[in-house]
């Protein structure tokens, strides 16, 4: 009896391990919020989700300003002919209130220099069937 | 055995028929709707390993409280498998993700958890073949199988705890139109009988069906690859641009290339005053337009044809000679 307590407790204890370990590294490696960046202080790719505040749009750039949970603001520079390869024609109102954004992080300007804009597929699942036929 | 080929062959026709002409939903926001064909595809793998590792972590406490030598036959294969199916669904949803998220990677919690939850299982066969002392090596394995365990259900709820491209749990499934889910299911379910046969031919002895592994990866192979014939033949263009004329839809694809047409094999054309053509990946024949699945899906199902094919090799192998017990 006893040896078969003592391994259930031994599993218990390294679940419990394997779950902090896993919550942790979910928790700081994931999705970044916006208002994590003021405490990042050299160049790095970053994954981060932000809401929009402002977007302005020229012939090669469209510049988002994203702020996060805590008010802290970055701007984030996509390349027009790219993002419009992906999404078609580009209007302000293409955009969800929150951004997912992939890129370099510069924290000497507070900018982002987007490589990919990323949607989530939740409004998906709620639209009518297609088919082909 | 009879069993096992007839429920491949339906596995077979009805994957081959979802990815081919299943539903799926007309209006997505990013990328060709057709790779949500996918979710015939990984969905189920993701759903059923998580069952395999749920009833393994049931089959390892009775283990620890009552070793048995048939419970850790079940144990094993659950895991052997529950393993394959993670990582199939790992890489499918990778490469889904290219084509419906904007990356192949993208920190997103449930991807990440997916691939430690089959890091950490995949640790499990190397861990109980390398004890040589029986006794010790199944009830080290059945601690494991435990501690592992607590990986999945945090993968599982990350989507609610962490911002996330992934919907939670259940909200994707629910709000599915009703074909789609439906069709889903039915996949599902064939997937779990040919899961339970393969799983009980191994917890029993081992398969004897030399051909069968080969038989599964070449018709998967063979689908996937004809899926993927017109980015072979550089036939394939991306809708960039859709306008209505007043007979027809003029249509502008990534190659420059403009076509007027009122021949579209896509049905519904327009949802809420939105265009669902657009963005899609089309061949143009004759002057009409035929929508295609995004290519992610051909690349799939043969990712899943050679998943099941693994798992009938190790049926064959038998779990003495994967695991190195030999079960007495």
């Amino acid at each position: 009896m006893i040896p078969m307590i003592k391994s259930l407790t031994l599993a218990l204890a390294l679940a419990a391990l394997v779950g902090a370990g896993l919550f942790s590294l979910l928790n700081t490696a994931g999705i970044m919020s916006v208002d994590k960046l003021e405490y990042l202080h050299r160049t790095q790719p970053v994954t981060v989700t932000g809401k929009i505040v402002s977007i302005n749009m020229n012939r090669s750039y469209v510049v988002l300003t994203l702020v996060g949970d805590d008010g802290f603001e970055v701007v984030a520079l996509i390349n027009r002919t790219r993002l419009e390869a992906l999404y078609g024609p580009v209007t302000p109102s293409n955009f969800d209130p929150n951004v997912v954004v992939t890129g370099i992080y510069d924290p000497s300007t507070k900018t982002i220099y987007v490589n990919s804009v990323l949607r989530g597929c939740h409004t998906a699942y709620s639209q009518p069937a297609a088919s082909t036929n | 055995m009879i069993l096992l080929v007839i429920t491949l062959g339906i596995f077979v026709v009805l994957s081959t028929y979802l990815t081919l002409w299943g539903p799926f939903p007309a209006l997505v926001p990013l990328g060709a709707s057709t790779a949500y064909r996918n979710i015939y595809l990984h969905v189920p793998m993701a759903m059923l390993s998580v069952y395999l590792f749920t009833a393994a972590l049931a089959v390892s406490i009775i283990y620890l409280l009552r070793a048995n030598v048939r419970v850790m036959r079940w144990l094993d294969s659950l895991i052997i498998v529950g393993m394959l199916y993670s990582w199939s669904a790992f890489v499918t949803g990778t490469i889904w993700s290219i084509e419906s998220w904007g990356s192949a990677w993208s920190w997103d919690p449930r991807q990440l958890g997916l691939l430690v939850v089959s890091i950490l299982y995949t640790a499990y066969p190397a861990i109980r073949g390398s004890i040589s002392d029986v006794e010790r090596s199944r009830r080290i394995g059945a601690v494991y199988s435990v501690a592992a365990y607590a990986s999945v259900p945090i993968t599982l709820m990350a989507p609610s705890i962490f911002p996330s491209l992934h919907p939670s749990v259940g909200e994707a499934l629910k709000e599915l139109a009703a074909n789609i889910a439906g069709y889903m299911y039915i996949n599902l379910a064939v997937l779990s009988v040919i899961t339970y046969l393969v799983m009980s031919i191994m917890a029993r002895g081992y398969g004897t069906s030399r051909w069968l592994p080969l038989m599964v990866v070449a018709l998967f192979v063979a689908i996937g690859t004809y899926l993927l014939i017109p980015y072979f033949a550089g036939d394939a263009f991306r809708v960039i641009d859709v306008s209505t004329l007043g007979v027809g839809i003029l249509v502008t694809l990534s190659n420059g290339q403009s076509i007027s047409t009122s021949c579209v094999n896509l049905s519904p054309l327009e949802v809420d005053g939105q265009p669902t053509l657009l963005h899609q990946l089309v061949t143009i024949n004759g002057g009409c337009v035929f929508v295609i699945n995004h290519w992610s899906v051909g690349i799939n199902m043969i990712v899943v044809g050679i998943t099941i094919s693994i798992a009938l090799l190790f049926m064959n192998k038998g779990l003495t000679r994967i695991y190195g017990d030999p079960y007495d």
